[in-house]
């Protein structure tokens, strides 16, 4: 399912149409009239979906999953290799979050005192790019609940309020962790020689052609 | 909202012509020649529906492309 932002322009439909067959692409305005209604009660929830576009990675994405688990991924991952751990994770069909292994805790929020005031034992250095996710690990009152600490609204941080949310919401549920580091997110000029997949965050767009479209474009031979 | 194919103004070269001096001509090789060439590429096999897991995908105009090169390394 593919989430438009409400900027995809109608080319990028159809090419993802004609690339992958059916698939299901969200527009905007039909996300925010189904979405704003499961969130009416919810009016700091419903404020930061408004405010930014990564928070539709947050609600939309399990509020609108018609599977009991999803896969939420990064455009800017490129995988290398089969995701053995993500296959095995959908043949368990357990109810547990993986997340791709950050180099740095990337949260809003310290993991002192996310335990102090919430009694959540932060997971370290989950990063949301590549996310394995039960359903139920969206809860909309923990996330309300969150929305109201002045740390997670930080305005400075405001990019890794979705991932502190996700983090936190799978922390406080205790089932699951993170992916092997060959799954990688790092600043390295180079991945690693066993890497299965890489997020290439921030600075490292370049890298994602020079080194990733290079390598991936040999198998696919587009 | 921007358009996705900004108009080519004298102003827009300069800063493209700028942005890639200071990125490096290989890089906007890529983008420019390469990213483009997976519209070409398909799906190799027919997936049956999954209904144990979907997979979710956020883009936008500005890096569908990427999320197209993302999901062929996934299928493939």
């Amino acid at each position: 399912m593919i989430h438009d932002d409400g900027t995809l322009p109608q080319e990028a439909r159809q090419a993802y149409t004609s690339m992958f067959g059916h698939l299901r692409i969200v527009s905007r305005p039909d996300a925010d009239r189904e979405i704003d209604a499961r969130l009416a009660d919810y009016p700091r929830c419903l404020a930061y979906r408004r405010s930014h576009p990564l928070a539709l990675k947050l609600f939309d994405c399990p509020l609108l999953a018609q599977t009991p688990r999803l896969v939420l991924l990064d455009s800017d991952v490129l995988f290398f290799r089969r995701p053995e751990e993500v296959l095995s994770w959908v043949d368990r069909g357990q109810a547990e979050s993986f997340f791709n292994p950050d180099f740095q805790d990337a949260y809003t929020i310290s993991r002192e005192a996310a335990q102090q005031r919430w009694g959540v034992t932060l997971w370290p250095q989950v990063n949301t790019g590549l996310s394995l996710l039960p359903r139920e690990v969206l809860d909309l009152a923990w996330c309300e609940n969150w929305l109201g600490d002045e740390s997670i609204t930080d305005l400075k941080e405001i990019a890794w309020r979705e991932q502190t949310l996700l983090a936190l919401s799978a922390s406080r549920l205790g089932k699951g962790g993170l992916l092997p580091e060959s799954y990688e997110v790092s600043f390295n000029p180079e991945m690693a020689n066993n890497a299965v997949s890489r997020h290439y965050v921030g600075d490292m767009r370049s890298q994602f052609y020079a080194e990733g479209v290079l390598l991936v474009r040999r198998s696919l031979k587009p | 909202m921007s358009s996705p194919h900004p108009r080519l103004t004298a102003g827009r070269l300069w800063w493209l012509f700028k942005l890639n001096c200071q990125r490096g001509w290989r890089t906007a090789w890529y983008e420019y020649q390469v990213m483009p060439r997976i519209l070409q590429w398909r799906v190799p096999v027919e997936f049956p529906a999954e209904n144990r897991a979907e997979i979710h995908l956020l883009t936008s105009h500005k890096d569908w492309l990427f999320a197209a090169w993302m999901l062929a390394s996934f299928f493939h």
